[in-house]
């Protein structure tokens, strides 16, 4: 099966001053479609750099990045951005709500990502037919249809980061990044959040990738790729994962 | 959705954002409010101007030979030409009113506009009367008056009621300052009237010129038309003994000019500062408020939204806030501002329909406005949009901070902690700090400006009527009464005798005209030199006013040409001294210098401090008595102009003030909130950083106050020297002006911090030790 992302030989490195530090060197990854693929590591391993990466939020120094037979790697600004509006989803630690709109207004906003995207990118042409999820629908489906209309600061830390995976799955992703997405949350809130993101890997089919530090998730991942001082560690297959509901921390 | 997200955070931040919106408004408030008014003025001036075909060049003589007009009409460039006796004459209405009489044999030049009655078509009978002189004195077409020219009564049936273009502005007399619409007047009438037919001569011919249109000034091409012209009249004429002036020697066109001219100026004056204080506002709202939302704006580019999106976005804050700020300050200062000063300057200057006019200026400026602010706005959160998303999803790194020079100094380690802590803050919030010091320099510059307006009003008057003319009285004398007749009275009243006159001058090229006060010996009438101190002139020679030696860039000792009007006789003399007159300019001498030129001394003032008004109510050689009091009287129209000036100025100082201190307290106060929080764990009272922050606020204020009065100063004298040439105006500043900047801009300051340091008690010390957002 040929991989649906790859990562060829990528590096990042930062200029610090005079010294130059790589947060990243010569890594090569495979990821497939509908994976869900568990980065795990301890802070300052990589983990955050890879999943930028990933998600067209920054660039490598060297290497290359394939998506689905496109090199993102050497992309310009805008044809990232496009990249980024048609393929990924993100979920953030803190959620990063928009604390000025409600619920519904801030997975709504997805829409206004659709409409102000260049036009005519292959992206574009490989989603068709693709729509922005309503965003009732999409709230509903995780499980917020009451409190729709509340703003972000009148939430709870599971319902800010619920309506953050509603606001990524309204894109209907063929990626969807999770960083520490239970992070800043307790357990039992944080085994529901896991719940929806395994969800849409088996059921939706869309590719999961979720960087931790927590060596617990990795139970529940088809994949798990173990990242230290900015280099892949190993790469383990888990034949049987286990549900969601199953994993304690 | 993003405009929601603009709904919401321009009511988070409403203080900011209020105040970008009111200095948008101020500015266009004022702009179109100066600018409708000044356009206004400009658009019906050159209509007028047009329509009427207003003479391009006064030809002034004596007396002009049978055949002189056919020689101006045969100079080449001059299109056409009517000839005039333009003479001073009565009104007998009960009192006799004064009025300028215009006989006439045609009028194509500087036509007469009929309000009532018909046109006037050469040889008619009748008189055609000034319309404001009709309405005040209740005349109508059809009415009998009767007039008086010469000493001789004539009675007129009055065919017409009109405006005429050369009586834009006029005044009775030289010594006169403001007009007074409806207590004296002006008329034409056919040459046929004239009452002395057997004496009737003519003193003034008006002349059309080729390449000298109606609108606009006068151009650098169209004064030199004007100048070549002259010359070739003088040739044509073979005579040096007549005076030809252009457009800008015409009393009327000139004051009316220079006035819109002057609030030209005006207009680009005021709204600047607040453009610029707007735009400070802007830089420090939208940087402090795209660092804040930093993560926000990282998470949009995350989420795919593209650059341009969020600079639109940042940027339609401030197009929307600078929008709806620029439309209502449009209207507003269109329908407050301009119908104010429009209506003022329909009392002082006879242009028929002159109303206000929005003009393409106006619309520009909203357009400025909303450009530079949205263009600022992108400017001030480009910052934030450049890096990876990546990057930008992380929290900004701590500023890298460096030691000014004031703390590598020695006197550092001596200052208390509130000192150092404002000093610092002061250095690492430059804009924001700048801000505040352009904002109190608005304030204190307004304040400063609107009170030395008063200072200087106040001063002229007590110049002119307490310093260079001590009398309580002045006689004014009926015209051609003999000299030995006008002795008798100074005589009786223990006065000192005047003479005015109108005179034209020649220097180094320049010809200007202007006056001459001729003096009798007398302890009435003072001089003073260029430094506004008393002197004794030269008794021998001849001195100039400050501003005609200016004018015709002459000094002590120069020499100079001059005759008087209707006098061939041209007189070459030196400038013997300077003296400086705030109402007339030109020269001045004693009676005997006068007379040593072979002129007769014909006083027309006597200067007394004896009441003699009941006395000379009814003598026949006496136009009238005028006190002290009447003639500062003059000055309440303009007085009460100024006032609405200063009132004006004072509202807008005290706003510019407050919104933009509040706003800067607002700012820093939600900067400082954790700073404080963290102070009052350690244990400082509120009361202590109260005083902290007031500290700063008063630095920033005395800066503010001490660059803001210089610029206060700066703005009256640019204000007065853009008057007209005539008048010689000193920008006065009292101690007391000073005095009042100084306390009005302090106690606006502390106002502002009064109620923001309220708001320190609500600090809370849980803030401090709170996780940053």
């Amino acid at each position: 099966m040929e991989p649906f992302i790859e990562f060829r030989g990528v590096e990042r490195r930062y200029m610090l001053g005079e010294n130059t530090f790589y947060a990243l060197k010569d890594v090569d990854l495979e990821i497939y479609e509908g994976e869900m693929v568990v980065i795990l590591g301890p802070s300052g391993a990589g983990k955050s750099t890879l999943l930028n990466l990933l998600g067209g939020m920054d660039s490598p120094t060297g290497g290359e990045i394939i998506f689905n037979g496109h090199d993102i790697a050497g992309f310009k600004d805008d044809e990232l951005t496009a990249y980024r509006a048609w393929n990924v989803g993100v979920v953030f630690q803190f959620y990063n709500l928009i604390p000025t709109l409600t619920a519904y207004e801030n997975v709504a906003l997805m829409r206004d990502v659709r409409r102000n995207v260049k036009r005519g990118s292959v992206w574009e042409q490989e989603a068709s037919g693709e729509e922005v999820l309503d965003p009732a629908e999409a709230l509903a489906a995780v499980g917020l249809s009451e409190h729709m209309h509340q703003f972000p600061s009148q939430m709870s830390g599971g319902e800010q980061q619920r309506t953050s995976i509603a606001r990524a799955l309204a894109k209907n992703p063929r990626l969807l990044l999770c960083d520490e997405p239970t992070g800043a949350l307790d357990t039992g809130t944080g085994k529901e959040v896991l719940k929806l993101l395994q969800k849409e890997s088996r059921d939706n089919g869309h590719t999961v990738v979720m960087v931790t530090h927590n060596s617990f998730f990795a139970d529940i991942a088809d994949r798990v790729i173990r990242v230290k001082n900015g280099t892949i560690q190993s790469t383990e297959t888990n034949e049987k994962p286990k549900d969601a509901e199953e994993v304690n921390w | 959705m993003l405009l929601r997200k603009m709904w919401r955070d321009l009511l988070q931040s409403k203080v900011q954002f209020l105040s970008i919106f009111l200095m948008s408004l101020l500015g266009i408030y004022v702009f179109v409010g100066l600018d409708s008014e000044v356009s206004g003025m400009a658009k019906y001036e050159s209509e007028y101007y047009e329509m009427t075909d207003l003479a391009d060049l006064w030809i002034q003589g004596r007396k002009f030979k049978e055949d002189d007009l056919k020689k101006i009409k045969s100079v080449s460039g001059i299109l056409n030409a009517e000839k005039r006796l333009q003479t001073d004459g009565k009104l007998e209405l009960g009192d006799e009113l004064d009025m300028q009489m215009n006989f006439i044999d045609s009028n194509e030049i500087s036509r007469m506009r009929i309000v009532s009655g018909e046109p006037y078509s050469p040889g008619e009978h009748g008189v055609w009367i000034d319309c404001m002189l009709a309405e005040k004195q209740r005349l109508n077409t059809g009415d009998m008056i009767r007039l008086k020219v010469d000493g001789t009564e004539f009675d007129e049936e009055i065919r017409g009621t009109i405006y005429n273009p050369e009586y834009v502005y006029f005044l009775p007399d030289a010594a006169s300052i403001m007009p007074d619409y409806g207590n004296y007047g002006m008329c034409f009438m056919d040459a046929s009237e004239y009452p002395l037919r057997d004496e009737m001569y003519y003193n003034l011919i008006v002349a059309d010129a080729d390449g000298v249109d109606n609108t606009g000034g006068l151009d650098d091409k169209e004064k030199d038309i004007c100048k070549r012209l002259g010359n070739m009249i003088s040739t044509a004429l073979d005579s040096d003994q007549i005076v030809t002036t252009d457009k800008n020697s015409n009393l009327s066109y000139q004051t009316f000019h220079a006035e819109i001219e002057q609030h030209q100026s005006m207009t680009y004056m005021f709204p600047a500062v607040f453009l610029l204080i707007a735009i400070l506002g802007i830089i420090t709202t939208m940087t402090r408020m795209t660092s804040r939302q930093r993560i926000q704006i990282g998470t949009l580019k995350a989420l795919g939204f593209t650059k341009r999106t969020i600079i639109r976005h940042y940027a339609s804050y401030n197009f929307f806030i600078s929008l709806t700020g620029g439309i209502a300050g449009a209207i507003l200062g269109y329908h407050t501002i301009a119908e104010l000063i429009i209506s003022m300057q329909k009392d002082a200057y006879l242009v028929p329909g002159m109303a206000k006019a929005f003009s393409a200026k106006s619309f520009a400026s909203i357009l400025v406005a909303v450009a530079v602010s949205t263009a600022v706005s992108y400017l001030a959160c480009r910052k934030e949009l450049a890096p990876a998303p990546a990057e930008t999803l992380r929290p900004a790194s701590p500023k890298n901070l460096k030691h000014s020079f004031i703390e590598k100094s020695r006197l550092w380690q001596k200052l208390d902690f509130a000192t150092q802590w404002n000093i610092r803050d002061i250095m690492r919030n430059k804009v924001r700090s700048a801000m505040g010091v352009f904002g109190i320099l608005g304030c204190s510059m307004l304040l400063f400006g609107a009170f030395a307006c008063m200072d200087t009003m106040n001063f002229i008057t007590t110049w002119l009527y307490g310093e260079l003319n001590t009398s309580s009285y002045q006689i004014v004398m009926e015209k051609d009464v003999p000299y030995s007749v006008t002795e008798e009275y100074a005589k009786k009243y223990n006065g000192q005798m005047i003479e005015n006159a109108g005179a034209e001058f020649e220097a180094r090229g320049i010809r200007k005209s202007g006056g001459i006060t001729v003096y009798d010996t007398g302890n009435y009438l003072h001089f003073e030199d260029r430094d506004m101190k008393q002197v004794h002139l030269n008794e021998q020679g001849i001195s100039m006013s400050y501003k005609m030696a200016d004018s015709l860039g002459v000094q002590e000792g120069d020499l100079f040409r001059w005759h008087l009007i209707g006098d061939d006789k041209w007189h070459l003399s030196h400038v013997a001294g300077i003296y400086r007159n705030p109402t007339t300019q030109g020269i001045t001498m004693t009676k005997d210098v006068f007379k040593d030129m072979e002129q007769d001394f014909i006083p027309d003032t006597i200067y007394t401090n004896v009441n003699a008004k009941a006395d000379l109510a009814d003598d026949d050689n006496i136009t009238g008595v005028q006190s002290r009091d009447d003639m500062m009287e003059a000055f309440d129209a303009m007085k009460e102009m100024m006032y609405m000036m200063v009132y004006m100025l004072i509202i807008a100082a005290s706003v510019l003030g407050v919104v933009v201190l509040y706003n800067l307290g607002v700012l820093s106060l939600v900067e400082k909130h954790r700073e404080m929080s963290t102070l009052k764990v350690l244990g400082f009272t509120t009361g202590k950083i109260r005083t902290i922050l007031q500290d700063q606020n008063i630095w920033l204020t005395v800066i503010g106050i001490v660059l803001g009065i210089p610029c206060g100063m700066a703005l009256i004298s640019a204000i007065f020297s853009s008057m007209p040439e005539s008048m010689d105006y000193i920008a006065t500043y009292k101690p007391s002006s000073f005095l009042y900047t100084i306390i009005g801009t302090f106690a606006l300051s502390l106002t502002v911090n009064r109620l923001l340091s309220g708001k320190v008690k609500t600090v809370d010390m849980v803030d401090a030790l709170k996780g940053q957002e």
